[in-house]
């Protein structure tokens, strides 16, 4: 996608008010206190262990820190991660 | 998801341990053939992962490119449980002969009660009379017939207006309903004396009259016979009596009104089923005294569907104590008061007060008043009772038999 196209597409969602998600093909990040992370929108697992996931996204990565993370599901559409929350980091 | 799960747990799942250096590998790869997981841990050296059991052949080629070793821990599910279950032929057993011999069971008579009848010695002739029919504790059910045994104990209990027998589970229940002989109008009945008293005047209209002016009458005695010439007919007839009802009456010299003072305090309660759930923010009721009204809201109700959710709007509020003192005398005029409207609720609109008199009983503190009062009433006493045409020849003779006697004794004084 070129960056014209998506400054385009970025300027038509805020026009038109529509959920940016959608149009940019954005991860939806969901949390709910500290106890459960959603991702929709996602492109898979680099790395995981208890203490660090690390989600491929479809810009850069997600870094999640954390105790005792598992991971309720996962499947094409969306990851659920349990634990104790500490950190997110978005990488490119 | 709990569908999802739902549906995992009817067709199985399985846990596994994942061990290997790819396993991030291994989890993308599973996710891009729609292999579902759920429950991912990590621990040393590899991983735990549920999957639905179909999917565990789709796991060999993910398993062998990402080079990791899939060890089953544990089988979860129906079809897992049902094949253990299959092992244990005895449990199977005994819950079978544990609801067979339920069933059984179930399916004799094991108690009779009746109801609706007061008299011991007429429950114990109605259970007599069942058990000539055969039917007792511990004959099977199948062979009784409510309807036809219903009519039998009406056929040989004509003192009976209504039979209705019910098998309740393991219990025959006879519900039967005495006749009661109403006066009615045009149906033959006596006057008989409501409250023993002495005769001032007799207006007769029909029948025979048994009393005059002047006699004492006790409670229940026929005044006016239905009877003309030996045929029954509807007594009637006024009876105008002298009567001496009394009653009691007390009153506390101090009484204690509980007032509102305006504070209100509202919680609101949500209740699901039997569970009753306080919405925050309730606290404590902030009153030493108070009054509690509950206001029960539902959803909405259809026809006979009530939805299990309710809410509940309890308001308390606050009241204050006022103690009013009263004077002997006024706390004597109440208890009168008291008496004579208990006296008067036993009188019919037409009576007349004539005399009243007040007794004030000495009470061990003075904090209660208690009086008795006793009136003079003149009320027309006559009550009609039903009677069963064919009695009045047994009475007839009986009364005659009676009054004879009392003839004869008052010539020998």
């Amino acid at each position: 996608m070129g960056r014209r196209l998506r400054a385009l597409r970025s300027e038509l969602a805020d026009f038109f008010e529509l959920p940016k998600d959608i149009l940019l093909d954005l991860p939806r990040i969901t949390l709910q206190g500290n106890l459960r992370l959603v991702i929709e929108n996602h492109r898979g697992l680099i790395q995981y262990e208890s203490g660090q996931i690390r989600v491929c996204l479809e810009k850069g990565e997600l870094v999640i820190l954390g105790d005792d993370l598992s991971i309720a599901l996962i499947s094409q559409e969306e990851i659920i991660i349990e634990g104790r929350l500490r950190g997110l980091e978005f990488r490119d | 998801m709990l569908v999802l799960h739902l549906w995992y747990y009817l067709t199985g799942y399985l846990c596994l341990r994942v061990e290997g250096l790819a396993l991030e590998k291994f989890v993308n790869l599973c996710i891009s053939r729609g292999i579902y997981l759920w429950g991912i841990r990590r621990d040393e050296g590899g991983l735990v992962a549920c999957l639905g059991v179909t999917n565990f052949r789709l796991l060999r080629p993910i398993a062998r490119s990402s080079r990791c070793r899939v060890k089953i821990l544990q089988k979860k599910g129906i079809p897992f449980y049902w094949r253990h279950l299959r092992g244990r032929q005895v449990l199977i057993g005994g819950a079978f002969l544990f609801f067979l011999s339920l069933y059984i069971l179930g399916s004799f008579l094991w108690t009779i009660e009746v109801t609706g009848i007061v008299d011991p010695a007429r429950v114990a002739q109605i259970r007599a009379e069942v058990e000539r029919e055969g039917i007792r504790p511990g004959i099977w059910k199948g062979k009784i017939d409510p309807e036809r045994l219903s009519r039998q104990i009406i056929l040989h209990n004509p003192d009976l207006a209504w039979v209705n027998v019910e098998i309740r589970g393991t219990m025959l229940v006879i519900d039967a309903v005495p006749k009661q002989l109403q006066a009615r109008v045009g149906l033959p009945c006596h006057l008989v004396a409501r409250e023993e008293g002495v005769i001032q005047d007799l207006d007769l209209l029909a029948g025979e009259p048994l009393v005059q002016v002047g006699d004492t009458v006790q409670r229940g005695e026929i005044l006016i016979r239905g009877s003309l010439g030996g045929r029954p007919i509807a007594a009637q007839g006024i009876v105008w009596a002298l009567i001496w009802p009394e009653a009691y009456g007390e009153c506390l010299r101090e009484e204690i009104e509980h007032r509102r003072t305006g504070s209100v305090h509202r919680v609101l309660i949500l209740r699901i089923g039997e569970r009753e759930f306080p919405l925050p923010g309730a606290g404590e009721v902030p009153f030493h005294l108070y009054e509690k009204e509950a206001e029960i809201k539902r959803l909405i109700s259809w026809r006979n569907l009530v939805l299990p959710v309710e809410a509940i709007i309890i308001t308390y509020y606050e009241v204050e104590e006022v103690v009013h003192r009263l004077s002997v005398a006024e706390a004597e005029e109440r208890a009168r008061a008291a008496a004579l409207a208990k006296i008067k609720s036993r009188l019919s609109p037409e009576a007349r007060i004539l005399q009243e008199e007040v007794k004030r009983i000495p009470q061990g503190s003075l904090e209660k008043v208690l009086v008795k009062v006793t009136c003079e009433v003149l009320e027309n006493i006559a009550e009609p009772r039903g009677f069963e045409p064919e009695a009045l020849e047994r009475e007839r003779g009986q009364q005659f038999e009676t009054r004879g006697e009392s003839q004869t004794g008052g010539t020998e004084q």
